[in-house]
């Protein structure tokens, strides 16, 4: 590998303009025609940073995590470093070729057969056709379906669909190697795969830019971390502290949302408030969030609300949504609720609470990290065993073995 | 190993000729792409790249010279008709299949890092390909 850094980014910006949806023109013409109108071409245009003066420097050899919330502007980077979108400001020198792994599977034709789709892909992902050509064994094998290289991919299963795609993008010969989010999918057979051919790439020298949600993979995978916050890089150093300070986005902004000023959403019904009854409860007892939304006579439609409830590591654990048990709220006095969540268990841990307002098809309040609760570290279960017969998954399941 | 600079697109930015000479082997697949799909799954194959055009003839012909009794000039009328349409189908289906290929490869624009202009060319191809297979394998017939 050539001597310097492999990726230098310095002061990129990218600005998005977003455009009044009245002021939206349809056709080439009507932008004319007003452009031509003399002071009514002024458009009313609300800027949006997805990305504020971010720069950093990637050395050779290095897996390098991405981490934040969404709509930090992570995919907005990927975007900008594999050409795909123009940034604003600053500039990026890139030490070699990007592969991407951001869609699998994009450019893949379903009426076209496997064999034809490697061909396909490997050449939009830019290998010359010798390079796939010498390639191409090592890539089914890769995937493992030799024996359906020749059926038309519109037949595959979505798994063999995605092996085949990350299979073709793995063997890219790119210095630099983008990947987005892709390992949720195949089995953990394949998932290890991934990581090792992730861990080989990077062992050759090449660069690996990962962007993950799940934390686990990332402390895994990869020797140093970026954190982005709303749009900016929050200066770190290992993994470990990009991962703190990514845990800590969680709570730093909790108590500035109690203010709903603060909140998202068109704002015509908000929470007043909204609290854990037990802020520290055990696996396997109810968790029951009450809450109370302000009034707003005239609105005129019944509205729902929603409930999310988040692990540590940012993982959104369960969805309640109140549509699904048909329970609606009137706006015309302030309405008081409670959710009871019975199952799943809740492993030990800090959980937060996402409280969403819903009314005629508009989100009225987003309040993240309404509140919070503990769950204390016992097992449910009546016969407890050592960790390893409970530490694995999400939650705690509720089940049972019988001989049949 | 060259050095890849980004940098914010000026005002008028054309695609560089040498990105452009870089994804020559896309402009290549996604012809042949084309070709295939066309004819895929279709009983009679890459027949019909000859029978359809001839058939379209064949019903100018019957309504034209044996209906409305125009004059060809002294031409055969079939081989007149035929000369037409193949110019026609050679120019509308340029057109026709250009103008939507942008919003049909909407998923490669927008994910992976290709020259967008390229992507009304391969459709020119299929067009131009049924074109030239038309003349000769119908001059051997």
């Amino acid at each position: 590998m050539p001597d310097g850094p492999s990726i230098t980014v310095s002061h990129l910006s990218k600005t998005y303009r977003i455009l009044r949806s009245q002021d939206q023109d349809t056709y080439a013409a009507e932008a004319l025609l007003k452009k031509l109108r003399p002071g009514k071409g002024k458009k009313k245009v609300e800027e949006f940073d997805a990305l504020h003066d971010v720069s950093f420097e990637v050395p050779w050899g290095e897996v390098v995590g991405i981490i934040g919330r969404n709509g930090a502007g992570k995919s907005t980077l990927l975007k900008i470093i594999n050409r795909i979108t123009a940034p604003t400001k600053g500039r990026i020198e890139l030490g070699g070729r990007v592969g991407s792994l951001l869609e699998v599977g994009t450019g893949f034709h379903p009426e076209l057969t496997g064999r034809e789709n490697v061909y396909l892909n490997g050449t939009l992902l830019g290998m010359r056709r010798k390079e796939i050509r010498e390639r191409f064994d090592a890539i089914v094998d890769f995937a493992g379906t030799e024996k359906f290289l020749d059926t038309q991919v519109k037949r595959y299963s979505t798994g063999m669909y995605v092996r085949v795609a990350f299979a073709v993008a793995a063997h890219l010969e790119s210095e630099i190697l983008v990947v987005d989010e892709v390992l949720a999918v195949g089995d953990s057979d394949f998932q290890a795969k991934c990581l090792r051919k992730m861990r080989e790439v990077a062992r050759d020298g090449r660069t690996v830019l990962l962007v993950s949600h799940q934390l686990q993979t990332v402390s895994d995978l990869c020797n140093s971390a970026l954190y982005l916050d709303s749009s900016h890089l929050v200066p770190h150093g290992t993994v470990e502290e990009a991962m703190e300070e990514y845990k800590r986005s969680f709570t730093r902004v909790a108590p500035m949302l109690k203010d709903a000023a603060f909140r998202p959403g068109t704002g015509e019904l908000r929470f007043l408030e909204a609290s854990v009854a037990d802020d520290i409860s055990k696996p396997g007892q109810d968790v029951v969030v009450e809450f109370t939304v302000g009034a707003n006579p005239g609105f005129g439609n019944k509205y729902h609300v929603t409930c999310f409830v988040n692990n540590e590591d940012g993982m959104l654990i369960a969805q309640c949504d109140s549509r699904v048990v048909d329970f609606w709220l009137d706006p015309d006095t302030d309405a008081s609720g409670r959710l009871v969540l019975r199952t799943p268990w809740l492993k030990p841990g800090a959980y937060t609470v996402d409280l969403f307002v819903h009314a005629a098809g508009h989100a009225t309040d987003i309040w993240e990290q309404a509140c919070h609760f503990q769950v204390l570290p016992v097992t449910p279960y009546p016969h407890p065993t050592t960790p390893d017969g409970t530490d694995r998954g999400v939650v705690f399941p509720d089940f049972d073995y019988s001989q049949t | 190993m060259a050095t890849i600079v980004i940098t914010p697109p000026r005002r008028f930015s054309f695609p560089k000729v040498a990105d452009l000479w870089e994804a020559r082997e896309v402009l290549y697949r996604f012809g042949a792409r084309d070709v295939t799909l066309r004819y895929r799954q279709t009983a009679l194959g890459v027949v019909w790249v000859v029978l359809q055009p001839l058939l379209m003839a064949l019903v100018f012909v019957l309504v034209f010279s044996k209906v409305a009794k125009l004059s060809f000039g002294g031409q055969p009328p079939m081989v007149f008709i035929f000369v037409g349409l193949l110019a026609w189908n050679l120019f509308s289906g340029i057109i026709t299949r250009a103008q939507g290929s942008l919003v049909s490869n909407r998923d490669l624009v927008s994910k992976v890092f290709f020259p967008g202009c390229w992507c009304p060319w391969p459709s020119s191809t299929r067009a131009s390909w049924t074109f030239w297979c038309r003349p000769s394998s119908s001059a051997s017939s």
